[in-house]
């Protein structure tokens, strides 16, 4: 079933001769439960993709349907709704919000939703991302590896149908790298979640089950990884 | 320019929204220092001008010199100009109303001197030569003698000699302070004057009478042209120096040269030396000084603790780029040079603007209160708005000083950022888990935005504490000024609310005596007949002791003890007689006919009910002075020349008022005193039984349409025909109580009005640099879903945390204020404590709208931000 699919996407800053192409009609669909590693050099407009994809920035043309929703088509208001429902994003600087303690920061989408969390899931996560003795702590008394692992949990707590995540572990170390990636993986296999992942290290592009190459703003490569 | 200079220079640039405020800020300061040095250097400057009409301007006044002596105080370093006058005779006065002042007394001032001395001309021109005078009109309108302008005078000088010792009196015989010498008991006469010369003299003009002699000096003074060359040699004449530094150390140089010359008489000119801040009283220039220095402290420390915060908030944004200079090798004292530059270049822009709105304001202020304050103080010279260099020194100075001590912190703290500070991005203030702890009630109260509102308001707490304190201090000065004006309106109107009427004429007769009461009388008929007219009154009036029986006195009077062991208590009453159509009026008023006031043997009268005070337990009464049960008895006491005490007669309580009417008033604050009305043949019936030969006031009040005008010309009346009445403009007292009241009002609020527009741009400051500060997590909020609404939600919900907030250290505060300055007001005037609901309403959406104001300002700016732009930027 086809979860995401993007039609002729370009994303074009400035006029002119400063015109910078970010994308250049990009297409592509992805179906629900895959893990999709999107690599490419510097400024060839992945994170620009993700980005679009997330709903956080907005694409000069080009249709995003997510789960049969056309996310540009909808007014502001409704897009910051469907974000909150639908999308978790991570960042690679974590982005939490230094006033709220860790649990705090998890509950994040459901409490800008008016929702109340569903305790047994939340113990869940809380646990996957050992994170069970630093609830009330604030991110500044957090390691790196710790904030993005909150970052997570604030991605996983609406069970998106869709996880996009923007190097998510380019900040970490290789112990901390890996367990996050595990997580990742975890919640991918277990609840059926789409997981888009940018990347630049190569063993975890391999862990994802197609890799998109991006090159001056086109797919260069769509490729299934074969084990 | 230094590179950490062009350095600030930029960021100062690039910030331009919070530099101009914080130039705005200090302009404001700037304004207000400005306003109080410009404000007490045209109050010196008035009363120095002020002074120098009635006493001339010259500080030191040598007496009884010589040429020679002269030519040496001209030639002294610190002599400016040089006025020379000659004392030359006294004359008599042929035909002086006044025993007092028999003579004229001639003096010669040199051309100079007719200019500087207090001389002010009403009709003619200054002498021109030494047999030219000039004459004041106080000869006229005190000693009685008219000359006119082109008379010829002759005059027989003279100087005074003590009849029986042969003596001359002081100087050489010149003195003319010393009194009229007449003997009280036998009315003789004890000096006389000696012949120096004859002179004639032309009076070319008249001027005003001058400051320069005593009201009890024996010669009228009249002054020609002072030949210099023709000095008589007496030693007479006077050095008035103008002095060309004005400093303390006049006193004493003045002195010296007195001493050095051999001149030993002198005089200095003090009320003038006074408003240049000379004295020789020390504590006087203590006090001046501890005054100013006070409210320029205030001023001070408000500014300061304001503008401190605005350098604060530029330091922690620029913390990156002092890091990465620090990373390049600046050193501690380079950084702390940036933000010492930072103030010097915003006290170079804001100090001339703000000396500049600081004039502008004054003389705005000086000119719409200029002929309120006039009349006020009674000084005829304008209030104009006067700068100085020491005006302009000391502004510069303050502003400087608050500059300083505002950059001293930030500058230390710019100092210590280091290297690794900015690498690692770290807040200069980190928060704890404690400091953001919100109460659970806040998330289902205010919701989720609510409870985010709070944290983010509790996260720096001196940002938060900054604000809070800048709402709180205008709150409380805006009402407590409010209360303090409300207050002393009240107290204006329960004052002059006494007074039912605009004017009063005040005169004294005897009952007896028609010659005098029809002289009043026929003066009041007159005044009532005059234009503007529109409500008129004639009483007459009498104290009298009345001895109430206890039975009928309220009981606050009981427990006030007024009752005595002989079961009656002495009541102190006011008794009015009113023409027939007033008393009519009051008659019908009480449901009594006026016919019975005809009945002179009861001697009926009408009691107007009403009385208040204390009593003995110290509880406020207020109500009625007696339980009249209807033909009430009253004992009049009186006490006869040996001091017996007897009854005399008795009253009849006809009927009762609840108020007094028009033309009457009663005493406040005594339990045990009323007013009675009656007839006019009654008063002569209880006169004749009472008192028969005292005096009775006879009074006319009158209601204008134009009180000052009327007065003016009752005022005429009164003096041309020497009538015995005294008038009392009680519509000019309120207006001149009003005018006080709204010189204060322009002086507070204008205060009010800066340090809340101070207060206003540091909110303004602080808030939109907090909201700013939180870009990205703003856009953090956006990209997990925030939705507009909510953001706003967030943003209301903070300016409702912040309003509160300053509403719960202000407005106690306020009520508190207003209460000490309600205390105050009441000791004269007993009336209910109230706030001024209105101002309290406005301070409230005040505070409120400019902090809503600002954050509407701080989120639109936000919202335009793109969501990823704003991660992006605060990563890299």
């Amino acid at each position: 079933m086809e979860i995401l699919r993007v039609e002729q996407l370009s994303k074009i800053y400035g006029t002119g001769e400063n015109q910078v192409v970010a994308l250049d009609s990009v297409s592509f669909s992805v179906q629900r439960g895959e893990f999709v590693a999107i690599t490419g050099p510097s400024g060839s407009g992945k994170s620009t993709l993700l980005h679009i994809l997330g709903g956080v920035d907005t694409p000069t043309s080009g249709r995003v349907m997510i789960d049969g929703t056309d996310i540009y088509s909808l007014n502001e208001n409704n897009l910051a709704v469907f974000r909150r429902r639908h999308i978790g994003l991570i960042y690679q600087f974590y982005n939490l919000i230094p006033v709220l303690n860790v649990e705090e920061n998890i509950n994040l989408p459901l409490l800008l939703d008016g929702r109340k969390e569903d305790p047994a899931y939340f113990k869940e996560i809380v646990r996957s991302l050992g994170l069970g003795d630093r609830l009330k702590y604030l991110p500044n008394q957090l390691s790196g590896g710790q904030q993005q692992r909150v970052s997570i949990g604030r991605a996983l707590i609406n069970r998106p149908a869709l996880i996009l995540a923007d190097e998510p572990t380019g900040n970490l170390d290789s112990k901390n790298s890996g367990e996050i990636m595990q997580l990742l993986r975890h919640s991918n296999e277990t609840y059926n979640q789409t997981l888009i992942v940018i990347t630049h290290d190569e063993k975890i592009a391999l862990q994802a089950g197609r890799i998109i190459s991006i090159e001056d703003g086109r797919i260069a490569r769509d490729e299934v990884v074969h084990r | 320019m230094k590179i950490i200079n062009r350095l600030t220079l930029r960021c100062l640039q690039l910030n331009k929204r919070r530099t101009l405020v914080t130039v705005i800020g200090v302009i404001l300061s700037v304004t207000m220092l400005g306003a109080v040095s410009i404000g007490l250097t045209s109050f010196t400057d008035l009363m120095r001008r002020h002074t120098i009409t009635s006493t001339g301007e010259w500080h030191v006044r040598y007496e009884g010199v010589n040429k020679k002596q002269i030519d040496a105080i001209r030639q002294d370093f610190n002599t400016r100009e040089l006025l020379l006058s000659e004392d030359l005779g006294f004359s008599p006065l042929k035909g002086s109303q006044n025993e007092y002042k028999p003579y004229l007394f001639l003096s010669g001032l040199s051309q100079s001197a007719l200019e500087k001395l207090p001389i002010h001309l009403l009709e003619g021109r200054l002498p021109q030569n030494e047999n030219e005078v000039v004459i004041s009109s106080h000869i006229k309108t005190n000693g009685g003698v008219d000359y006119q302008v082109g008379d010829v005078l002759d005059l027989h000088l003279g100087k005074r000699v003590w009849t029986d010792e042969e003596v001359e009196f002081g100087k050489n015989g010149l003195d003319n302070t010393t009194l009229f010498q007449i003997d009280e008991e036998t009315g003789n006469i004890k000096e006389r004057l000696e012949s120096i010369r004859e002179k004639q003299v032309t009076v070319v003009g008249i001027c005003e009478r001058t400051g320069l002699e005593d009201y009890s000096a024996p010669g009228y003074r009249i002054f020609s042209l002072l030949d210099e060359e023709t000095l008589s040699g007496y030693s007479s004449a006077s050095a008035w120096v103008i002095s060309r530094y004005v400093s303390n150390g006049l006193y004493q140089s003045a002195e010296e040269l007195g001493n050095e010359l051999g001149v030993h008489e002198m005089d200095f000119n003090d009320t003038l030396l006074e408003y240049y801040g000379v004295t020789d009283n020390p504590y006087l220039r203590t006090m001046l000084l501890s005054v100013v220095t006070a409210v320029l402290t205030i001023i001070v420390i408000g500014s300061v603790s304001l503008i401190y915060n605005a350098f604060s908030i530029s330091v922690s944004e620029r913390s990156r780029w002092l890091g990465m200079v620090a990373s390049v090798g600046a050193t501690r004292s380079q950084k702390r040079s940036s933000v010492l530059f930072e103030g010097i270049l915003i006290g170079a822009v804001s100090i001339p603007f703000g000396l500049l709105f600081a004039f502008i304001g004054m003389e705005i202020t000086f000119w719409c209160i200029s002929p309120m304050f006039g009349n006020v103080f009674g000084i005829e010279e304008p209030l104009q708005a006067a700068v100085s260099w020491e005006t302009v020194l000391l502004t510069v100075g303050m502003t400087a000083l608050t500059i300083w001590l505002s950059t001293r912190a930030p500058a230390r703290r710019a100092s210590r950022i280091s290297p690794i500070d900015a690498i690692r991005q770290t807040k200069d203030v980190r928060i704890k888990p404690r400091q953001v702890r919100t109460a659970k009630l806040t998330r289902r109260l205010l919701g989720f935005e609510g409870d985010l509102a709070l944290k983010n308001l509790k996260r720096n707490k001196k940002r938060y504490r900054t604000t809070v304190f800048s709402i709180a201090l205008s709150v409380i000065l805006f009402i407590s000024v409010s209360s303090l004006m409300s207050y002393a309106q009240t107290s204006i109107t329960l004052r002059m609310g006494e007074y039912s009427y605009d004017l009063q004429l005040n005169g004294n007769c005897l009952l007896s005596d028609a010659e005098s009461k029809n002289g009043l009388l026929s003066f009041y008929g007159r005044a009532a007949a005059m234009n503007g007219i529109q409500e008129s009154a004639v009483t007459y009036s009498t104290s009298i002791d009345l001895l109430v029986p206890a039975e009928l006195m309220p009981e606050a009077a009981v427990d006030a003890g007024i009752a005595d062991k002989s079961g009656q208590g002495r009541y102190l009453v006011t008794l009015y007689a009113m023409e027939d159509a007033a008393l009519e009026r009051a008659a019908r008023a009480a449901g009594v006919s006026p016919e019975a006031f005809r009945d002179t043997a009861s001697l009926p009268v009408l009691v107007v009910n009403a009385a208040d005070g204390w009593t003995a337990e110290n509880k406020r009464y207020t109500g009625k002075a007696l339980d009249l049960r209807g033909g009430d008895r009253l004992k009049v006491s009186r006490y006869d020349e040996q001091g017996n005490e007897s009854i005399v007669c008795e009253l009849t309580a006809a009927g009762e008022l609840s108020e007094c009417p028009f033309g009457t008033s009663r005493m406040r604050e005594a339990i045990n005193a009323f007013t009675v009305i009656t007839s006019v043949d009654v008063l002569e019936a209880l006169a004749v039984k009472a008192a028969p030969d005292s005096a009775v006031s006879c009074d006319m009040v009158i209601k204008s349409s134009d009180p000052n005008t009327l007065a003016e010309e009752l005022q005429a009346v009164i003096e041309e025909e020497e009538l015995p009445v005294y008038l009392h403009n009680a519509y000019a007292d309120y207006q001149e109580e009003q005018q006080t009241k709204t010189i204060y009002a322009v002086f507070l609020y204008g205060f009010v009005c800066l340090i809340s527009l101070i207060c206003a741009a540091n909110i303004f400051n602080t808030v939109s640099t907090g909201v700013a500060l939180r870009r990205r997590e703003v856009a953090m909020l956006r990209s997990v879903g925030m939705t507009k609404k909510q953001f706003h939600k967030m943003l209301r919900l903070e300016t409702l945390l912040y309003g509160l907030k300053g509403m719960l250290y202000g407005l106690p505060a306020a009520v508190l204020v207003s209460w000490v300055l309600y205390q105050a007001f009441r000791s004269g005037f007993e009336f209910p404590f109230a706030l001024p609901w209105r101002e309290i309403l406005l301070a409230v959406i005040a505070a409120f709208a400019v902090v809503g104001v600002t954050m509407l300002y701080a989120g639109n700016r936000l919202k335009r931000d793109g969501i990823i732009d704003t991660l992006r930027q605060e990563n890299i």
